[in-house]
């Protein structure tokens, strides 16, 4: 709900300025239900999220308020790192041999970076990208299947 | 109004970089001020305040902390957090 509080509290005041950009970061189950770690609650709540963020969208629209998710493949964060150890252990695998496989998952052949998220959502914040909204920009070194 | 560590922390860094007066928001304060003084040691804008954001009044707080410190706020980048590993059953 951290994101529908907030959106509620600043849009009167976007709308005031006739300017606003909403960035909600979520991860690549927006576009693809995790399968390969047991994630439940991020394939249900970031559905969820991407339909909130193109009816959002829609609304904020006329104003010049853009509303747009970045979906967050394999990042090195302490939250990541944290995940993987944690299921390495309950898999019986090295956290080393993990993220091997999943680098070998990843087309770009390796784990991103949180500036790399940063690059993206500095540009989805910027006056260039007046024109993008509604939209999940996946930074996931071409991870996700989907088209 | 962004977070204190990891892709939040590093959004606070791009953003302040390119002009932006940012909002560090998160619920452990330690984090937040770290944030704040590496990013105020680069010479760029930012405050930080301690708000539970999956409260009503958590996201009023944030909202009413950068509206009194830099005006009204026109970039949220929200970064919240979907839970730990665990399946169905």
């Amino acid at each position: 709900m951290s994101l529908v509080n907030i959106s509620r509290k600043v849009q009167g005041h976007m709308r005031e300025q006739s300017w606003g950009r909403i960035v909600n970061i979520g991860s690549i189950a927006m576009k693809q239900p995790h399968r390969k770690f047991p994630l439940i609650t991020h394939n249900v709540t970031r559905a969820g999220q991407t339909a909130f963020n193109r009816t959002l969208a829609d609304e904020l629209a006329p104003h010049n308020i853009t509303v747009n998710n970045l979906a967050t493949g394999a990042i090195r964060t302490g939250k990541f790192e944290s995940y993987m150890s944690e299921f390495a252990s309950k898999t019986g695998q090295s956290y080393e041999a993990l993220l091997a496989g999943i680098s070998a998952d990843i087309p770009v052949g390796r784990i991103g970076e949180p500036e790399e998220m940063a690059a993206a959502c500095t540009f989805l914040c910027s006056t260039r990208a007046s024109f993008i909204t509604g939209q999940t920009v996946v930074v996931d070194g071409g991870e996700v299947d989907t088209l | 109004m962004v977070n204190s560590q990891g892709i939040g922390r590093a959004c606070a860094q791009g953003l302040a970089e390119n002009s932006a007066k940012v909002i560090v928001v998160a619920l452990r304060q330690q984090g937040i001020d770290r944030a704040v003084v590496e990013l105020k040691g680069e010479n760029l804008v930012a405050a930080g305040v301690s708000a539970d954001m999956t409260t009503v009044e958590g996201a009023r707080k944030a909202v009413s902390f950068a509206r009194d410190t830099f005006g009204d706020p026109g970039i949220v980048v929200t970064n919240v957090h979907a839970g730990e590993l665990g399946r169905w059953d």
